[in-house]
């Protein structure tokens, strides 16, 4: 029995952590700031779709992700784990924790065990683990298994980590910048597996990542966090449609765009590419194509640069004009 | 793997068979490692504790007390630093794994229970060694360390202490660890406090360890039956399983980045 791919339900959460000194594995001391990392977050994530997570460093992904994985709980409001109508408080509740795979930039392992074992404890308590997927991915990564994760790169640690979301099946998967350290090779072969197999195995996947322009061909749904908020919860089809690109000589692309608001412009020679806020009518797209100027998407990256800028230059920010 | 529609029985089936593989996971992990790193322990003691008298022995000496009575002072503190270093390294990735706090509690008890008991028989062994070694080399043999009132039960007291004494203070270690993760190091240490209390009580009760000579030095402690000593150390095992699950019900693993 597999239960079908989970959902998520937040409702106005608040998350507030005070300051604290705490001792690393390495016997150092250091302090995390007091602070409020979520602000009244309410957001659905729908069953059975890929959606990234996104947000500037502090933005609060981690503390998202961490809820739903009931490694934290919200200091008010409600979060809500499962699947169909079965949505449950995940804080100590062995029925959602189960079914949710979190997997952080550090791979929470056993550090000081060989990886194997670590994968031993996984595989014991993973009830749909696929022990000839982890030990293929191991290969296509590069990962002895037999080494301890102390010995490994960062990157290779990041590997065992995406290694271990993939291979616990679980109805909802959340890779948390487990990217991390690795190389492009190992990052576009990760992102081959995601999508090989999301296909095979359909289930939720919450991916946050930097790396935008890299992961949002991945996206179904987007999420972008600012500040502890939620400034976008949509499709990725429904935020293509927040703008396009023009890009061919200036002048010609100086025409077409007119007075649309422009969210990014990049320049090399006599070649300007331009993303435009709003979708171009008949009358642009056929221009466009009788001046040579090429009609593009929007890339996700550039109104995610927007979204989160810290000011404009008419003095709002980002997320203000957006709202 | 096909996704299917649950129902509210298999859902709760569900549960129970990983929450039940959850406890055994962790009490196979804390539990093999308390009693593979003790079995290396108590073989040193075995060793010291014949090797010691047969040297005083040849150099001509006789012995008052045994060797022994060094690994039923170390036996607890070694249990508290093994609970420790258990509860660190499985904590995080058994949560990440999908284990709840309650079972990484329950099978954190059970290994601590099984390696007092494993302890508790080791202690028994080897006092029963040295006694016969020193009626083999016609010394008069004293028992040192516990000193409740047990008469002739005086073994299965001593084996009977030494368990519920290795089970609180590993108990209290792995508290200290979770408490550490959760509060940081100014309040983890502060909560030092109450399990350090625990540790001064079951000493107290099993009229053994280094807090039970210091309070009686003090001269604070005088005898204690067996039965109410045992029947206290029993209570303060109690508060330490309580104390766990204190620190470990309000578990959060916090970001880092």
């Amino acid at each position: 029995m597999t239960p079908a791919p989970f959902g998520a339900r937040l409702d106005d959460v608040v998350v507030r952590f005070g300051a604290q000194r705490r001792l690393t594995a390495d016997g150092t001391a250091v302090k995390d700031e007091a602070g409020t990392a979520l602000d009244g977050v309410t957001l659905d994530l729908r069953p059975g779709v890929i959606t990234g997570v996104l947000g500037r460093n502090g933005a609060g992904k981690s503390t998202l992700l961490t809820l739903l994985a009931a490694f934290n709980r919200p200091t008010e409001g409600t979060v809500r784990v499962g699947a169909g109508d079965l949505l449950e408080d995940p804080w100590e509740n062995p029925w959602v924790t189960a079914n949710v795979q979190l997997v952080r930039e550090s791979g929470d392992l056993m550090d000081d065990e060989r990886v194997s074992e670590t994968f031993k404890y996984y595989a014991d308590l993973r009830p749909y683990w696929d022990a000839d997927l982890a030990e293929r991915l191991l290969d296509t990564f590069e990962v002895n298994p037999r080494k301890k994760p102390t010995a490994l790169s960062r990157g290779k640690r990041s590997a065992v980590g995406a290694t271990i979301g993939l291979a616990a099946r679980a109805p909802l998967t959340i890779l948390d910048e487990v990217y991390l350290g690795m190389d492009a090779p190992t990052r576009y072969a990760f992102y081959d597996e995601i999508l090989a197999d999301y296909a095979e195995h359909p289930r939720t996947i919450l991916l946050s990542s930097h790396l935008v322009e890299e992961v949002e061909r991945l996206f179904e749904d987007v999420v972008v966090l600012h500040r502890g908020k939620v400034l976008l919860a949509e499709t990725a089809e429904e935020m293509q449609a927040r703008g396009f690109s023009l890009t061919g000589p200036v002048a010609a692309v100086e025409s077409l765009a007119g007075g649309r608001r422009e969210l990014h412009r990049q320049r090399l020679g006599a070649t300007v590419q331009v993303t435009l806020e709003g979708a171009p009518d008949g009358d642009t797209a056929a221009a466009a194509r009788a001046a040579g100027v090429e009609l593009g998407s929007l890339p996700l990256q550039d109104l995610f640069v927007r979204l989160t800028q810290p000011q404009q230059a008419d003095g709002t920010s980002g997320a203000e004009v957006r709202r | 793997m096909t996704a299917t529609t649950v129902t509210r029985a298999e859902r709760d089936t569900f549960a129970a068979r990983v929450h039940a593989r959850a406890v055994r996971r962790v009490a196979r992990y804390v539990g093999s490692v308390t009693l593979v790193i003790g079995a290396v322990f108590w073989g040193i003691f075995l060793v010291v504790t014949v090797a010691v008298p047969l040297i005083v022995r040849q150099a001509g000496g006789v012995m008052g007390g045994g060797a022994m009575t060094g690994a039923e002072y170390a036996a607890p503190w070694f249990a508290l630093s093994l609970g420790t270093i258990a509860l660190a390294t499985v904590v995080v990735p058994h949560l990440a794994a999908g284990g709840t706090r309650r079972s990484m509690f329950v099978g954190a008890l059970v290994a601590a229970l099984v390696a007092g008991v494993a302890y508790g028989v080791a202690a028994m062994l080897l006092l029963l060694v040295e006694r016969s070694l020193f009626g083999a080399l016609g010394w008069e043999w004293e028992q040192l360390g516990s000193g409740l009132d047990a008469g002739d039960a005086w073994l299965v007291v001593s084996g009977a202490g030494t368990a519920i004494g290795v089970a609180v203070y590993m108990l209290v270690g792995m508290a200290a660890q979770a408490t550490y993760r959760t509060n940081g190091v100014w309040r983890g240490t502060a909560l030092l406090l109450p399990g350090l209390a625990l540790l001064v009580l079951v000493d107290h009760a099993t009229r053994s360890g280094a807090f039970a000579d210091a309070l009686g030095g003090l001269g604070l402690v005088g005898d204690q039956p067996a039965g109410a000593g045992l029947l206290l150390a029993l209570v303060v095992l109690a508060l330490a399983a309580a104390w766990l699950w204190w620190q470990l019900r309000v578990l959060r693993l916090r970001p880092t980045r």
